[in-house]
C-alpha cells in the first residue's frame, strides 16, 4: 500500500503525471464548487440579515403603535384591558429591544440600532412615568410626558426611518458592488478556464511528445536493426522513467546483438581461415604426391626396355633357351608391371604374382645365397585391392639391408593371411634386423627418405610404401615392423577395406 | 528559453494548481470579501459615544474631516453617530438624540443656527459636554471651541498677497458660506484682518466683498472681470476656488488677475504648480481633527480642557509647493 502511495507520487512516471494532473483538475472543480457555494451563502446572509433587521424594525414601530395606542386609551378611559395590552406591548418591546441592543459598535448599522434601543428605553421609561403620573391623578404633568411620549415616538421613528434607508442603501450599494464583483469574476473565471484549456493543451502537447517521442525513436532504431545497424544513439533524455528503462534496455540488447553477431563473424572467419588452410595443405600435399611419383616414373625408361625384353624373349626360345627365355619374361612382366601408373589400383594377387616374378629374377642372380618362399592362405587374394608395387619395395630393403654384410642363405617368407575379413600380409626376413630404436621410429612413421630408397629398383622407399598404402586405406595403421637385430625383421602389411572418403 | 518552458511544462500540473488557487482567492476577495464585508465589522468596542453636529456649509472640507474623524476615533475608541443640522427641527432632532442615546461629548460644526446656544446649555445641563468647531459661540457656554483664527487668516491672506509682483492690487473677496450674514463676529474678525493689513499697505485695496451664498462665485467673477473691478481675488472656500479658477480660464483672464484659493485639494495644488492660482491658505484639519479626537477623550474622562484649542492655517505658494 505504501509501495502504491509512493509510486504515485514518484517523479517522472506516467501514472504520476497523469494522477497529478487529474488531481488538479479535480481541485480545480472542487474548489469552483466551494467558491459557488461560498458566494451563494455569503449572498444569502447577508441580505437575509438586512430583511430579518428590517423586520423586526417594522415589528417594533407596530408595536410602540401599539403600546402608545393602549397607553393613550389607558389615560383616556383607565381601563384594564387597555393596561394589560400596554404591559404586553411593553414586554414584547422589551424583548425586542434586547434583541436589537448590540451595544456600542463601530459598525453603522449595528451602532444605530444602539440608538434606537436607548431611545426606546427612555421612550419606555417615559411611558412608565405616564402611568404613574395618571395613577397619581397628576393631569398637567401626565399629559406633559404623554406628549413627551409622543415626541420620542416620532424620533425612534425617525431613527429607525433612517436605519431602514441605510440599510437599504447599503444594501443596494453592496448589491450593485456584487454584481459589478460578480461580473469581474465570471471574467475572471473567464479566465481561469482559458489558462486552464491553455495549460491543458500544453500538458497534452507535452505529455504526448514525452510519450510518442521515445517510441519514435525506438521505431527508427528497430528500423536500423532491421536494416543491420546495431549501433544506435543511447542519448535520449526522456522526461519519463519509463521511456527511459525503455530505451536504455533497447539500447543494451542492440548492443549486446551486435557482440554476439561480431563473435559469430569472428569465428566463421577463423573456421574458413582455417578451412583455406586445410585445402591449400591438401593441394600441397597432392602435388607434392603427383610431383614425386611423376619423379619416380621418370626414372624408368620402361617403354624401351620392355620392348627390347619381349624381343629377348623371342630370341632366347628361337634358340631353345628356355631358362633365359623365362628370365627375361619375368624381367619383362617385372618391368611392366613398374611402368604402371601408381594410382592404379591392382590386386593382392597381381601383387603376389608380381613379388614372384621378381623372386625369380633375384633367384638367378643370388641362386642359393637366396631362398624364398610364399604361404598364401586367404582366397580372396584376387578380391583385395591395393595400390600398386607395394610388396616389392619391401623385399628390396630386406635383400639390400637386411642380407647386406650376411654370409649364409637369406630366407625370405610372404605369409598372406585373412582374419575377419581383414588380409594381412607379412614379409619375414632373416637379416641382420633392425635396431629397436629405428623399429619404433619406423613404427612412428618417421621415415628417412633418403635411406630408404638407395638402391630400389623402383626408387620407392618404405615412406612411399606407407604414403600410398595409407592414403588409398584413408588408416595410419598399414603398417608395422617388428624386428630383433642379427635374427630377423617381420613386416607386416595389413590390407582392409578401402574406407571410401 | 525553449528549455526553460518545456521544464516548467513538465510541472504543469503544479503550475495549474497556483494559478487556480491564486485566481480563486483573488475572484473570492474581490467578489465577496470586500463586497460584503465593507461594511465596518470591527471587532473592536467603542468606549466613548460623541454625536457629531455639522451643517452643509463647507461640505468638502467637512468630509475629509469627517472620514478622517472617524478613522482617528477608532484608534481612540470613540464612535460618532452623525447629524446634519441645517434647522431649528433638525436642532431639535439631532439634540434629543444624543441626550436620548447618552452620548458623552457632542461636537458642533454649525454656523447661523439661532436655536443652538439654547440646546447647547440644556446638554451642559445634562452633563453632556460640548465642543465647538469652526464658528465660535462663546455666549453658549460650550465647553471648549477648536477653530480657526480668523483675524490671522485674514492676516495671512493679506500677507500672500503682498508678495505678489502686481502693482495696484485691487482685491475682490468673495466669502464661502461659512461666512453668512449672521455671523457677526466671526466674519469681522477676518474681514476687519483683511482691511487693517490692507491699510498698512498702499498697494493694497480691498475694493469688493461678496458672499456666494447670496450669488454663485462664477457671477461675481464674471462681474468684476467684464467691469474690470479688481485684479486679486480671495476665495475662502474650496468650491468656490474651483469655480473661479474655471470662471477665469473660460473668460480668458488668468494672466490678468491673481487668485489666492483656500483648501489644499490636487486641483488647487496643480494649479498653484503652473500658476494659475498665486496661492491657497488652508485650515490643517488633520491637526484639528487629532486635536478634535484627543479633546473627546479627556471630556469623556472630565479632564480639565483649555476653552479654545485653534487650528493651525498653512499658507501654500510657488516658494512651497514642493513640499505638497
Amino acid at each position: 500500500m505504501k509501495d502504491k502511495i509512493s509510486k504515485i507520487f514518484e517523479k517522472n512516471t506516467i501514472r504520476s503525471k497523469v494522477i497529478r494532473f487529474v488531481f488538479t483538475l479535480i481541485i480545480f472543480f472542487i474548489l469552483s464548487y466551494f467558491f459557488n457555494q461560498y458566494v451563494t451563502s455569503s449572498i444569502t446572509k447577508n441580505f437575509n440579515e438586512v430583511f430579518i433587521i428590517n423586520l423586526e424594525l417594522e415589528e417594533l414601530t407596530k408595536e410602540l403603535d401599539k403600546l402608545e395606542s393602549s397607553l393613550e386609551d389607558y389615560i383616556n378611559t383607565k381601563d384594564s384591558d387597555s393596561f394589560i395590552e400596554y404591559s404586553n406591548s411593553y414586554s414584547s418591546i422589551e424583548s425586542k429591544v434586547r434583541s436589537l441592543d448590540k451595544g456600542l459598535s463601530f459598525n453603522i448599522s449595528e451602532q444605530s440600532r444602539y440608538n434606537i434601543t436607548q431611545i426606546i428605553n427612555k421612550y419606555l421609561e417615559t411611558t412608565d412615568s405616564v402611568i404613574e403620573l395618571k395613577r397619581a391623578r397628576n393631569t398637567e404633568a401626565y399629559l406633559l410626558a404623554f406628549d413627551e411620549v409622543k415626541d420620542i415616538s416620532r424620533l425612534i421613528k425617525v431613527h429607525i426611518n433612517d436605519l431602514n434607508e441605510y440599510m437599504i442603501k447599503i444594501n443596494l450599494e453592496q448589491y450593485q458592488k456584487l454584481s459589478e464583483g460578480l461580473v469581474q469574476f465570471n471574467s475572471l473565471f473567464l479566465i481561469i478556464l482559458i489558462i486552464i484549456l491553455l495549460l491543458t493543451g500544453l500538458f497534452i502537447y507535452d505529455f504526448t511528445k514525452n510519450i510518442l517521442t521515445p517510441i519514435e525513436t525506438l521505431s527508427d532504431h528497430a528500423k536500423e536493426i532491421s536494416n543491420g545497424n546495431y549501433i544506435i544513439d543511447s542519448n535520449m533524455n526522456s522526461y519519463f522513467k519509463e521511456a527511459n528503462i525503455l530505451h536504455s534496455t533497447f539500447v543494451e540488447m542492440a548492443i549486446n546483438i551486435n557482440i554476439y553477431i561480431e563473435e559469430l563473424k569472428e569465428k566463421s572467419e577463423v573456421e574458413n581461415k582455417l578451412a583455406q588452410i586445410k585445402i591449400e595443405n591438401l593441394r600441397v600435399e597432392n602435388q607434392l604426391k603427383i610431383s614425386e611419383l611423376k619423379a619416380l616414373q621418370s626414372q624408368i625408361n620402361p617403354h624401351f626396355l620392355f620392348n627390347t625384353l619381349n624381343a629377348g624373349v623371342q630370341l632366347a626360345n628361337l634358340e631353345d633357351a628356355e631358362r633365359t627365355a623365362e628370365f627375361i619374361y619375368n624381367l619383362s612382366r617385372l618391368f611392366r608391371y613398374n611402368i604402371q601408373s601408381l594410382e592404379k589400383e591392382v590386386s593382392l594377387k597381381e601383387e603376389l604374382k608380381n613379388v614372384k616374378s621378381y623372386f625369380h629374377l633375384m633367384k638367378v642372380r643370388f641362386d642359393d645365397l637366396l631362398d624364398f618362399s610364399i604361404d598364401i592362405q586367404s582366397d580372396n587374394t584376387d578380391k583385395i585391392f591395393m595400390p600398386p608395387l607395394i610388396l616389392q619395395p619391401i623385399i628390396e630393403n630386406a635383400i639390400i639391408h637386411g642380407f647386406k654384410d650376411k654370409t649364409e642363405t637369406g630366407v625370405i617368407r610372404i605369409l598372406v593371411s585373412e582374419k575377419y575379413g581383414e588380409v594381412s600380409v607379412v614379409i619375414e626376413d632373416n637379416g641382420i634386423g633392425i635396431p629397436e630404436n629405428l623399429v619404433q621410429q619406423l613404427n612412428d612413421n618417421y621415415f628417412n627418405k633418403s635411406e630408404s630408397t638407395t638402391g630400389h629398383t623402383t626408387g620407392i622407399g618404405l615412406e612411399n610404401v606407407y604414403s600410398r598404402l595409407s592414403n588409398y586405406f584413408n588408416n595410419k595403421n598399414v603398417l608395422k615392423i617388428e624386428s630383433e637385430v642379427n635374427c630377423f625383421t617381420k613386416i607386416y602389411v595389413y590390407l582392409g577395406v578401402k574406407d571410401e572418403i | 528559453m525553449k528549455k526553460i518552458l518545456l521544464n516548467k511544462t513538465r510541472n504543469i500540473e503544479i503550475i495549474l494548481i497556483i494559478v487556480i488557487l491564486v485566481l480563486f482567492a483573488y475572484g473570492v476577495f474581490r467578489t465577496v470579501y470586500l463586497t460584503v464585508n465593507s461594511d465596518d465589522k470591527s471587532l473592536l468596542i467603542p468606549k466613548y459615544h460623541v454625536a457629531f453636529f455639522h451643517d452643509d456649509n463647507d461640505r468638502y472640507n467637512f468630509d475629509f474631516f469627517k472620514s478622517e474623524f472617524i478613522e482617528e476615533g477608532k484608534q481612540n475608541e470613540i464612535v460618532a453617530d452623525f447629524y446634519e443640522v441645517v434647522s431649528s427641527e433638525s436642532v431639535e432632532y439631532a439634540f434629543k438624540s444624543a441626550w436620548m442615546t447618552n452620548v458623552d461629548v457632542i461636537l458642533i460644526k454649525v454656523s447661523n443656527i439661532d436655536e443652538l446656544s439654547e440646546y447647547i446649555i440644556e446638554s451642559e445641563n445634562r452633563e453632556i459636554k460640548i465642543v465647538i468647531i469652526g464658528n465660535d459661540l462663546p455666549e453658549s457656554n460650550r465647553d471648549t471651541y477648536i477653530g480657526v483664527n480668523k483675524y490671522q487668516l485674514g492676516k495671512n491672506s493679506i500677507e500672500l498677497i503682498e508678495r505678489s509682483n502686481v502693482e495696484n492690487k485691487i482685491v475682490g473677496v468673495i466669502l464661502g458660506s461659512e461666512y453668512g450674514i449672521k455671523t457677526g463676529a466671526y466674519q469681522n474678525s477676518y474681514l476687519n484682518a483683511l482691511q487693517e493689513f490692507s491699510n498698512q499697505n498702499d498697494d493694497i485695496w480691498i475694493a469688493q466683498v461678496e458672499y456666494s451664498a447670496e450669488k454663485r462665485a462664477e457671477l461675481i467673477v464674471q462681474d468684476w472681470i467684464i467691469n474690470n473691478k479688481v485684479n486679486f481675488i480671495i476665495c475662502t472656500d474650496v468650491v468656490d476656488s474651483v469655480r473661479v479658477v474655471n470662471t477665469l480660464i473660460d473668460l480668458n483672464a488668468i494672466s490678468d488677475v491673481s487668485v489666492i484659493t483656500n483648501g489644499k485639494t490636487d486641483e488647487i495644488i496643480e494649479y498653484i504648480q503652473k500658476g494659475t492660482v498665486h496661492g491657497s491658505i488652508f485650515i490643517d484639519y488633520e491637526k484639528g481633527i487629532k486635536q478634535a479626537v484627543k479633546l473627546v477623550v479627556d471630556l469623556s474622562n472630565s479632564k480639565r480642557v483649555s476653552s479654545y484649542i485653534p487650528i493651525n492655517i498653512e499658507i501654500i505658494d510657488d516658494s512651497n509647493i514642493g513640499e505638497y
